[in-house]
């Protein structure tokens, strides 16, 4: 009798708690579809640059990759990165800070060089064409060869350089409020390299023409009151080709992600490389 | 290093004795390795422009690829502006060992009774580069002075030179 009860029993949780779960299940459904109502596809295809250096016989292509905008961050960083991870792992390309200071993922983005991270996608659906940076040796897909960029940023001696002064490190140097503030807008360059691949004259120069973020930390250099190589670092510039092969395009100033303005540094330097005009003194000396 | 090697070699004949049987082993020849000193040679050094082109890089797509944008194409319609010019030169300047009297030659062109809109069309068309090229090379003289250079001075003397350049070759033409 009382095992009779007892399974009575049994049965009846039994099926209280399968009625429980099957509720809570069509619940959760529910839920989901109406999420999925609220939030319909939001498709965008992006056509990004593909060229595999592991078999080099193959041409480069655009490869096309729908993503839905509406499971996807605001920036262009971001749907590649959604990319790689969901649909080609394969993809590759350089990122780091995703914050735009570090300049890794500069890359031709719908025409116009930028950083990737601080790109917001366009929400409308067409087509976002996704290249490496203009005119440069591509290692892989969005990767570029910057060594001759950098090269050419060593070759400016990007470093304080002063005359028979105490070892480096042990005493402050001087500069003056006003002094500091001709290095403003110009320090703040991350070399990203974007200003440098959107002029023509880097284009077909760039093994001779230093172009323009190189030459705007060339400016940043010789304009710094504490440095005191001036003439040497502005002799090593007085060539045809170094300098002289800005056509003032001004490509370099429209594109600049960190809105800096090398046009205007370049200018300057044509100014002082030229020798019409000279350079400030310090309104400081930088050391007693 | 010789004898590191050698110890090796040894190495393995104590491994050949374990793993084969004795009569395996007096077939088993022990090859002997003559050891020399070479002088260390620094790896070939390539330029970057040797090094990407034996790894087979393609260039990254450049002029068709970047967004025509009014500094660029200013800059360009400048060039080809400056070109026409020349052509003017050598046109004029071929054109005077047949035509000693120019003035003589254009009224007699007058003469022939054309239409004054073919006249103003192609005055329109020919003088256009010319005041083009001028009224952007004043741009050109300023920003060498390291005037006018930000982004929003660029842009708005741009689309002055345009319409004063447009302008000033329509009152030519009338």
């Amino acid at each position: 009798m009382a095992a009779v009860a007892e399974s009575l029993i049994f049965r009846t949780c039994k099926l209280s708690l399968n009625q429980v779960r099957n509720v809570q299940s069509t619940a959760v459904q529910a839920a989901a579809a109406a999420a999925k109502k609220e939030k319909p596809e939001k498709l965008k295809t992006f056509a990004v640059y593909r060229w595999n250096p592991d078999k080099p016989e193959q041409k480069p292509t655009l490869q096309e990759y729908e993503v839905d905008l509406n499971s996807c961050g605001p920036m262009v960083l971001d749907a590649l990165i959604k990319i790689k991870n969901e649909i080609d792992p394969t993809l590759t390309f350089r990122r780091s800070c995703r914050e735009g200071i570090c300049g890794s993922c500069a890359m031709n983005i719908g025409g116009v060089n930028t950083l990737a991270c601080i790109t917001e996608i366009d929400q409308n659906p067409s087509k976002l064409k996704i290249y490496p940076l203009p005119h440069m040796y591509v290692i892989k897909d969005l990767v570029p060869d910057l060594n001759n960029f950098y090269e050419q940023y060593r070759s400016i001696q990007p470093y304080l350089q002063r005359e028979g002064d105490k070892p480096a490190g042990e005493v402050q140097l001087l500069q003056s409020v006003e002094d500091r503030q001709k290095l403003d807008g110009l320090y703040e360059c991350i070399l990203c390299a974007c200003c440098s691949t959107s002029c023509p004259s880097y284009w077909w120069n760039g093994n001779r023409y230093l172009g323009p973020a190189v030459l705007m930390q060339a400016y940043r250099w010789v304009i710094d009151s504490r440095d005191q190589k001036t003439q040497e670092r502005l002799e090593r510039l007085k060539d045809p080709f170094s300098v002289f092969r800005c056509h003032t395009i001004l490509n370099c100033t429209k594109t600049c992600p960190k809105g800096l303005n090398p046009a205007r540094a370049i200018a300057e330097m044509k100014k002082l490389v030229s020798g019409i005009q000279k350079r400030e003194e310090p309104k400081m000396a930088a050391s007693a | 290093m010789s004898i590191l090697r050698s110890t090796c070699v040894l190495g393995r004949f104590a491994m050949d004795m374990r793993s084969h049987s004795l009569s395996k082993l007096w077939s088993t020849q022990i090859r002997v390795v003559n050891m020399k000193i070479k002088k260390a040679e620094p790896p070939e050094e390539y330029t970057y422009e040797e090094r990407n082109m034996i790894a087979g890089r393609p260039i990254a797509p450049y002029l068709t690829v970047y967004a025509p944008q009014l500094t660029s194409m200013m800059s360009i319609s400048h060039r080809f502006a400056g070109m026409i010019l020349s052509g003017y030169a050598f046109l004029l300047a071929t054109t005077s060992f047949y035509i000693s009297d120019m003035a003589e030659f254009a009224c007699k062109i007058g003469s022939y009774g054309i239409p004054s809109f073919i006249f103003f069309f192609f005055k329109l068309i020919f003088g256009f580069p010319a005041v083009y090229h001028l009224c952007n090379g004043v741009r050109h003289l300023v920003w060498d002075l390291g005037k006018a250079l930000t982004l929003k001075e660029v842009y708005l003397g741009g689309y002055i030179t345009l319409a004063v350049a447009g302008l000033l070759t329509l009152f030519i033409a009338i």
